[in-house]
């Protein structure tokens, strides 16, 4: 029996694969000293203790676990642990990425029932304008977009061709960031 | 049925021709310079230029003069030809620099041209995330480069930007070989082993690499390199270079001219081997993969002998 997975399907399975086996081939890395579920899953627990912590006070992994006994344990699982900061930086990036291309004028994908609507109707109904503005306020700066887009194509075009392109490059600089700031650490 | 798919009949003579002037010439060019010089890396670089040009100026004798499109896609050529040198060499940072130019400004060469077709645009697209490869590799410190999780991680990366940009640009899937494709899978899996096989003991001849070691455990070794080599490696180029790059090429040119052009970049992006003959070699199996993807309709053939080529050399490099 074949199975037809949709298109979303695939991609999303590539990555999950990709990423599944890269930690799991990561973890093989370390020393065999640290082999055991229990290290593992204390690892995986402080670890995200860690990355929460890290990322609220918008500092790195790494500078943030030099203390106590922790540090051995951290210097052990760094490539893991680097990797899932990566996983989550691609993450926020592509969540960025994704608001970003899933504006109207770019009629890409679906939104919220209000936004349809105001963007249909112009001038908008003040009414939507002020659910909008509770939904976070992106309605005043999309009747702009659209309008700019509909008389530049060249910017839509612009835009939807390196935007990805600008996302990586954004990855990038904070993998230096972070790796710079390992090597000074180590 | 399995004579059909390696459809001999249909050979197709003029990519034949075409790579064969390429090998000899560029093959003939190194031995003579290193039978008068020995080994040098001023030899090494200018035996790629030769490859480079000679492989450009077969293209462009057989009719491939065309459009603005075309010697732009020259333009890139050259532009891998000197960033994958510079990069090698002394002179790093022009390098990523290069690649940094690449990745950046072919993307709005595409959006510029996208008057003339999508896929016009795509091939400019894709050439940008080929230099994106190279920008992965860069930032990335020296005490990973020994890591077993090197590869993963680097290939992860590149593969989070392939499919970003698969999803965002709605790429068909299965006009890239993300599909099953017109041969029934295990033809594509016999002849992708058979053939990586002979490939992997050929490469392990021109090489002779030192491999990473996991460790003792043969096992271990064996499916890190099973997992890294097909999946890792096989899948994610083949994805680029025979599913993106050769499949929009041949909306612009030829099916054998994409081949061609597709696997004179492929070889290109072999330089970090610091061996003419490897990127000779390279050249081979991209028109080898590039013919079975054709044939097939779909990236199992070309990811299985592509992977399996790299696992038999690194079998026999560790001695399993």
């Amino acid at each position: 029996m074949v199975v037809r997975l949709s298109r979303r399907r695939v991609l999303l399975s590539i990555l999950a694969l990709y990423s599944l086996l890269a930690l799991f081939l990561s973890l093989l890395a370390v020393k065999p000293a640290f082999y055991g579920l229990s290290t593992v899953l204390g690892t995986m627990i402080l670890g995200t203790t860690v990355l929460g912590t890290t990322m609220m006070l918008g500092t790195t992994v790494l500078s943030s676990a030099l203390f106590g006994t922790t540090t051995i344990v951290i210097e052990a699982y760094a490539d893991a642990l680097t990797m899932g900061q990566m996983a989550m930086s691609l993450v926020a990036i592509g969540l960025l990425v994704f608001l970003e291309l899933s504006d109207p004028s770019l009629e890409r994908t679906r939104r919220s029932r209000a936004h349809v609507i105001a963007y249909r109707r112009l001038p908008p109904d003040p009414a939507v304008v002020r659910r909008s503005v509770k939904l976070g306020g992106r309605l005043s700066a999309t009747r702009t977009t659209v309008e700019t887009a509909q008389k530049t194509p060249a910017l839509k075009e612009l835009r939807s061709s390196w935007l990805p392109v600008t996302a990586l490059l954004v990855l990038l600089f904070a993998i230096i960031v972070a790796f710079k700031i390992w090597a000074i650490v180590g | 049925m399995f004579l059909d798919f390696l459809a001999l009949r249909k050979f197709p003579f003029d990519l034949a021709l075409t790579s064969a002037t390429l090998v000899a010439v560029s093959t003939l060019a190194y031995s003579v310079l290193y039978a008068v010089w020995g080994f040098t890396y001023e030899l090494f670089f200018f035996s790629i230029i030769v490859f480079a040009v000679v492989g450009l100026l077969t293209l462009f004798l057989k009719g491939l003069r065309g459009s603005v499109v075309v010697r732009l896609l020259y333009v890139v050529a050259v532009l891998a030809l000197f960033e994958e040198i510079l990069l090698r060499s002394a002179l790093a940072w022009y390098g990523f620099l290069l690649a940094s130019v690449g990745l950046v400004f072919l993307p709005l060469v595409g959006a510029v041209l996208a008057g003339r077709g999508t896929d016009v645009r795509v091939v400019f697209e894709v050439c940008g995330l080929l230099f994106a490869t190279r920008i992965v590799l860069s930032p990335l410190p020296t005490n990973l480069q020994g890591s077993a999780a090197f590869l993963p991680v680097v290939y992860t990366l590149i593969m989070c930007a392939i499919v970003m940009y698969l999803w965002f640009r709605r790429i068909p899937l299965d006009k890239i070989g993300l599909c099953q494709g017109v041969v029934s899978l295990p033809y594509q899996v016999v002849g992708g082993v058979a053939v990586g096989g002979v490939l992997g003991l050929v490469e392990h001849f021109i090489l002779g690499p030192s491999p990473v070691e996991i460790g003792a455990n043969v096992v271990i070794n064996f499916l890190y390199l099973l997992v890294v080599m097909m999946v890792f490696v096989g899948l994610t180029e083949e994805l680029l270079f025979r599913g993106l790059l050769q499949s929009y090429f041949g909306g612009l040119m030829s099916r054998w001219q994409a081949v061609h052009l597709s696997s004179l970049i492929f070889a290109l992006f072999h330089i970090g081997w610091l061996n003419p003959m490897e990127v000779v070699f390279a050249y081979c199996a991209g028109v080898v993969f590039g013919y079975f993807f054709i044939k097939t309709g779909g990236l199992v053939a070309p990811v299985v002998a592509h992977g399996f080529g790299n696992v038999v050399l690194y079998m026999l490099a560790l001695g399993l």
